[in-house]
């Protein structure tokens, strides 16, 4: 039998490493590192799913851990990192992202109604906030006056500078 | 794994402990259709629905839910008289299935936001104006026909 290659796919996985407390805001935003972990042990893990909500933070949305795929994912990594919000509050992009892009939200974080907005000065924040920032400014547009929190432009504008 | 299922699993385990212990049932008519869900509970202690059982049917829409709406939840028709509830069709009026809804909010708190309602109803918009009326003029009135009504939906289903 004769394959011809004609396409090469890289595959990877990984998973965020994100401290205990760093919800409850006790470490700095320094301390967040992503790490790679054996594919093993995230399938491992996965076949305690159902005790997820009591061992494991889970993303208030979909309450899938995180480093677990939202609903929308069709695999572990498919594009489905977190975003940590200034209000402390931590959700899979997408989620979020499918929230805040109805019109009930009002643009509003879904555990605290405040005004969501990306952390500013976080590396795995950057390179979504020219998207939030639209998607914000839209939710805005069609909710005047906000329910909530106004949005502070300072922060989205001066965030991501350096 | 979508919300739902999610609910789904970890629900009868949940039902268990002593926090839920004033839900009799909850769970899908079919469980391979979690759209449909019928759910029971002891009415609010120190509350006219203290004693009586009460029926909810709750519809989901898998497609939304939870990220574009909450369940609908109606109670079981003509069964309970209060400010927030319409009569004839069960329908509830609450904020937190409507503009306060927020995807944090599982099955579990709806059903334990709708039993809060029942002991202490919201008089700014009702749907039902004359047991309004009745509820703020006249409150031992208002127990009486609560306790009638739900009486007489417990000896239509025996």
């Amino acid at each position: 039998m004769r394959i011809e290659v004609t396409d090469v796919s890289l595959v990877s996985t990984w998973a965020w490493d994100i401290p205990k407390d760093l919800s409850k805001g006790k470490h700095g935003v320094a301390d967040q590192t992503v790490h790679m972990e054996k594919w093993e042990d995230i399938q491992n893990e996965d076949e305690d799913a159902e005790n997820d909500e009591e061992e494991y933070e889970v993303c208030g949305i979909c309450r899938n851990r995180y480093d677990a795929t939202c609903p929308s994912c069709d695999y572990p990594g498919s594009g489905c990192p977190i975003v940590l919000g200034l209000c402390n509050h931590n959700f899979h992009v997408h989620c979020i992202k499918q929230w805040l892009s109805t019109e009930t939200s009002k643009g509003l974080c879904p555990l605290c109604r405040q005004g969501f907005q990306l952390r500013p000065n976080v590396l795995i924040n950057k390179m979504h906030h020219d998207e939030f920032q639209k998607l914000l400014m839209s939710v805005r547009q069609h909710n005047i006056p906000m329910g909530g929190g106004e949005i502070d432009q300072d922060v989205m504008d001066d965030g991501f500078i350096r | 794994m979508s919300r739902i299922v999610k609910e789904y699993m970890g629900l009868q385990k949940r039902l268990q402990t002593p926090e839920f212990s004033w839900i009799s049932f909850l769970a899908p008519v079919d469980d391979d259709d979690l759209s449909e869900w019928v759910c029971r509970f002891q009415g609010p202690s120190e509350s006219p629905f203290e004693g009586f059982e009460l029926g909810l049917n709750i519809t989901i829409d898998l497609e939304k839910y939870p990220i574009s709406g909450g369940p609908r939840v109606l109670f079981e028709p003509r069964t309970v008289a209060h400010p927030n509830v319409k009569w004839d069709t069960g329908e509830i009026c609450l904020d937190l299935l409507k503009d306060a809804w927020t995807p944090i909010y599982t099955l579990l708190d709806v059903v334990g936001a709708i039993r809060d309602l029942l002991a202490d109803p919201g008089l700014d918009s009702p749907l039902d104006l004359d047991i309004a009326q009745i509820y703020d003029a006249d409150y031992e009135a208002y127990v009486q026909i609560v306790r009638y009504r739900l009486e007489e939906a417990r000896l239509a289903r025996v």
